[in-house]
């Protein structure tokens, strides 16, 4: 399997079979974080699509000096932002922004939990939130997560402690911490 | 803030069970997978974008090749040149000149341009085309038939 940068080279040289290949690689990973910043499948795809094109434009010259990830979070994230601004400013509000609380069934154990865990996830400030989904949803590391927030990895570990202690400090979700 | 942090790591005082990870992704995954229509659509774009810059390369190559072509040509012609040619490309006997590629019965600067055309592209190359006889068909096979085209020009 060719690494990201083999890849980059190869689309370098005009090869688009390579740039599918590194498409499919990422789409799920960015799909899912605009998932989360925009709130909504509708945008999240929108935001995928613009993603991959400044991406696109990139090539040829195009050179990765960080690992993808990092080089692909901070567009997707400005992307999202761009799409809710834009919806605001139509007064638009998409029903899929609400979460998928219709999937959501009350008489569901499973998904009661899910539904606190949510609400106290939701309720942490943005950068503790942040640290923690990327942390456990995305499965970064420390380090790749402060190198996509550019955050020095001080701030990084000091978001995810507290973020943690207060998550541990709720009854809701109490349960899902061993210590 | 380092030492809280190294807590979290080593005591297990916030470590959690994997329930977590997965209900988070439950939670906060996108719900539907990306539509077909989604992929199509970016992948055509890179097609063309990616074909665009590739017929750039391409052409920028063999731009290169013609320039090369091209200097042999001027370099021959200062040194072999006739004054009293009619510079008319001349009819000659082919058989067994390798170096009309284009087997057109005569060799012209356009043989040149067709090997050179042809070695650019890495297809098609026949062997017949080695014409200084190394073992390679490459930029020196070129130079040879753009000289010789020159020469015949010449009325050699």
């Amino acid at each position: 399997m060719k690494t990201d940068g083999e890849l980059i080279e190869d689309i370098n040289g005009g090869d688009d079979g390579a740039f599918e290949v590194l498409y499919h690689r990422y789409r799920d990973w960015v799909y899912g974080l605009a998932r989360r910043f925009t709130g909504s499948d509708g945008e999240a795809l929108d935001v995928l699509q613009e993603t991959f094109m400044y991406l696109l434009k990139k090539f040829p010259g195009f050179v990765l000096t960080a690992k993808m990830t990092t080089f692909l979070y901070p567009v997707v994230k400005n992307f999202s932002i761009t799409a809710g601004k834009k919806r605001r400013r139509f007064k638009f509000v998409s029903t899929e922004a609400v979460f998928s609380n219709e999937e959501a069934d009350p008489e569901n154990p499973l998904d009661t939990q899910r539904a606190e865990l949510r609400a106290a996830i939701d309720v942490l400030p943005e950068n503790q939130r942040e640290v923690v989904l990327l942390r456990f949803v995305d499965g970064l590391s420390l380090d790749e997560i402060s190198e996509v927030m550019r955050v020095p990895l001080s701030s990084t570990k000091s978001w995810l402690y507290k973020g943690l202690k207060k998550l541990r400090g709720n009854a809701g979700v109490r349960k899902y911490f061993l210590g | 803030m380092n030492d809280k942090y190294d807590k979290i790591e080593y005591d297990g005082e916030f470590e959690v069970n994997g329930e977590f990870g997965e209900d988070l992704k439950t939670v906060y995954g996108a719900k539907r997978g990306v539509p077909v229509e989604v992929d199509r659509a970016i992948l055509s774009e890179a097609r063309k974008h990616l074909g665009k810059k590739r017929s750039r390369l391409r052409i920028g190559r063999w731009a290169i090749s013609a320039a090369a072509v091209a200097a042999v040509v001027v370099f021959a012609f200062v040194h072999n040149y006739d004054a009293g040619d009619s510079g008319q490309m001349a009819m000659v006997d082919m058989e067994a000149v390798k170096e009309d590629i284009d087997r057109n019965g005569r060799v012209d600067i356009l043989d040149a341009f067709v090997l050179a055309r042809r070695v650019e592209a890495s297809e098609g190359v026949d062997a017949e085309w080695d014409i200084n006889g190394d073992g390679i068909v490459d930029g020196k096979d070129i130079d040879a038939v753009a000289v010789r085209a020159v020469r015949i020009n010449k009325g050699a």
